[in-house]
């Protein structure tokens, strides 16, 4: 996250002067969108999705008050809500097959030990088995780095129920990548 | 692997500890996977696409109002019937008509000697033609008296929309007095022109404030942990692990510019100016260096931007970028970013004066019981620097100040110290 002060001040910027809009666009679009595509897992519905939640942010960040949420949990709620939209909406969702939306490569590290040879597009078809709030939980925990309070303002529950789902989340990850067999676990 | 912080409260919920070990490596591979990106081209065209709509707004801003304050004028004084909407319409434009052959409106010349003016008269002057559809008179400007603002017939009192609101330009009224052509306005009184300069016709009108590309495209960079202060070793080797010297005094003394008699040198703008600025922040500027001056005129005075280079130094520098105003001195520091060790943009520093105060918080290490140290000058380089985040180090490549200095008690070499210069 941006460090909170000079974030309000950004923030506040953009506020009296949209054009100000563009370091927040800047700082947060890879985040964004990186949580988009792990929920729709297709690029050209991410791009759609994506577009949407900055026109959105930007036609409402008047509104936006520095209350009990910061501006990533704002801008992540207007995310989380287009997608929950799009779902709502039944469109069929066309998953990507190759993964060319994915540039870095994963570093090997002891954590692989125990679940070997997993790759980004099996644990996050793991993660999509979950229930919504798992996924969100887990996504904006470990993949978006948000903390278990932002995270609770999101999805609007309290910091107790964020980490249930969190480990219940992780615990059924743990049962679907353990066994080995994804497509039957999925 | 990128940086984990595991919820030690989740293991509570955990049955076992050989559970939330692997729930612990589940959530770090998770955390490890890497980050899906978009097409750059995508996210350029989004980012182009919200500032137009930005743009479009403002201008669509203007005449929505203008609508509203017509919508709004037609219901105070009509009776809420049509009929007297149209009656009142066409009466505003029988009176602004009658008003013109009447000679009471006031050519630009007069504003320029404002002397013949009685002195509440205020103007009205277009200047701004949203839609390129619509025509500008011949000569590109026309001057019209605006109706007294206490007593505003026009303008009803209270509404927001006929509030008259501030821009860059002075005073824009949305409203209109010319309802034929839906503009906006600018209201523009003796006194907001300067009389003895008289804006040409094509001339644009200064701006009020600087603007710099830095300035509306900064970027945050977010280093997401500590830099640790590193450890300075002098006239001692590491390897024999001395101890480290806590009676040692830091001093920032760059060499400012001695002004050689009543040399011409100096002038904002020019290259002698800009080395002057530079060296009295201690960078020296040295044959080869790259050094480009951007000068532009507001209405708050001159500004200009220093963009400066060093050439030497082993490796590709960033460039440092100064904004310089003829009243203020500097106003802010910039650094340029390619691309090779963040998003490219720019990003804001702190002075070598600021950052000098991290050169003190450095952990050094002299076989002298006491030491001083005097730092004449800076560059802008990139250094590697060791980042603590929730436990763990991770080494970082920022933008950083590189201070020369030497040991003011021995006589000592002269020596360089980093510190992140964000």
């Amino acid at each position: 996250m941006l460090i909170e002060k000079k974030e309000q001040e950004i923030v506040s910027r953009a506020q009296d002067n949209p054009v100000s809009f563009a370091p927040l666009y800047d700082y947060y679009f890879p985040k964004i969108y990186n949580y988009i595509y792990n929920k729709v897992n297709n690029s050209q519905l991410a791009e759609d999705l994506v577009s949407e939640t900055f026109y959105k942010a930007l036609a409402n960040i008047k509104k936006f008050q520095w209350q009990d949420r910061s501006f990533a949990c704002w801008l992540y709620t207007i995310a989380r809500n287009q997608v929950i939209d799009q779902f709502r909406k039944r469109d069929p969702i066309l998953f990507d097959n190759n993964n060319t939306a994915l540039t870095a490569q994963t570093e090997k590290g002891p954590e692989e030990k125990v679940i070997r040879d997993v790759t980004r597009e099996e644990l996050f078809k793991a993660i999509r088995t979950l229930s919504p709030d798992q996924q969100d939980a887990l996504l904006l925990r470990y993949q978006e780095d948000l903390k278990i309070k932002e995270i609770a303002v999101i999805l609007g529950k309290n910091e107790g129920a964020v980490k249930a789902l969190l480990f219940r989340g992780l615990r059924s990850l743990r049962k679907k990548l353990k066994g080995g067999d994804f497509n039957a676990a999925i | 692997m990128p940086q984990f912080d595991w919820d030690k409260s989740i293991e509570d919920l955990c049955s076992s500890e050989k559970e939330a070990q692997e729930l612990q490596e589940i959530a770090s591979l998770l955390c490890g996977m890497p980050k899906a990106q978009s097409s750059p081209l995508f996210r350029d065209n989004l980012k182009e696409r919200l500032m137009e709509k930005i743009r479009d707004e403002e201008n669509a801003d203007g005449n929505t109002k203008l609508v509203d304050f017509k919508a709004l004028l037609s219901r105070k004084h009509s009776l809420r019937r049509p009929a007297f909407s149209a009656a009142a319409a066409v009466l505003l434009i029988v009176a602004v008509t009658f008003l013109y052959n009447q000679g009471m409106f006031i050519n630009k010349s007069e504003i320029a000697n404002p002397t013949d003016q009685p002195p509440s008269k205020t103007y009205v002057s277009f200047n701004e033609w949203p839609s390129g559809e619509e025509q500008l008179p011949e000569d590109g400007k026309t001057d019209i008296p605006l109706v007294d603002r206490e007593n505003n017939d026009y303008a009803p009192k209270g509404e927001p929309d006929g509030e008259i609101q501030e821009s860059n330009e002075g005073i824009s009224i949305p409203g209109g007095l010319a309802p034929e052509t839906e503009t906006s306005e600018t209201l523009q009184g003796p006194e907001a022109t300067d009389p003895a300069e008289p804006l040409q016709e094509g001339e644009d009108p200064l701006k009020e404030e600087p603007e710099f590309e830095a300035w509306e495209n900064e970027k945050v960079l977010a280093l997401g942990g500590k830099v640790k202060p590193e450890s300075v070793y002098y006239n001692v080797r590491k390897e024999d692990n001395p101890e480290q010297v806590e009676n040692t005094r830091c001093f920032w003394n760059p060499r400012k510019f001695v002004s050689a008699a009543e040399s011409s040198e100096g002038a904002m703008g020019s290259k002698a100016w800009a080395e002057e600025i530079l060296l009295n922040e201690g960078f020296m500027v040295k044959e080869g260096d790259y050094l480009e001056i951007v000068q532009q005129e507001t209405q708050k005075g001159a500004y200009a931007e220093i963009i400066y280079k060093k050439q030497k130094g082993g490796k590709q520098n960033p460039a440092l970028i100064l904004h310089c105003g003829e009243k203020e001195g500097i106003i802010s520091y910039y650094y340029e970013e390619q691309g090779g060790y963040a998003q490219p943009g720019f990003y804001r520093l702190l002075s070598p004066a600021q950052a000098f105060e991290r050169v003190k918080e450095l952990r050094w290490h002299t076989p002298q019981q006491r030491a001083s140290f005097s730092f004449q000058e800076v560059s802008l380089t990139y250094h590697e620097f060791e980042v603590e985040a929730n436990g763990r180090q991770k080494t970082v490549t920022l933008p950083a100040y590189c201070y020369l200095g030497m040991d003011t008690l021995s006589n000592g070499d002269s020596f360089q110290v980093y510190v992140p210069a964000l």
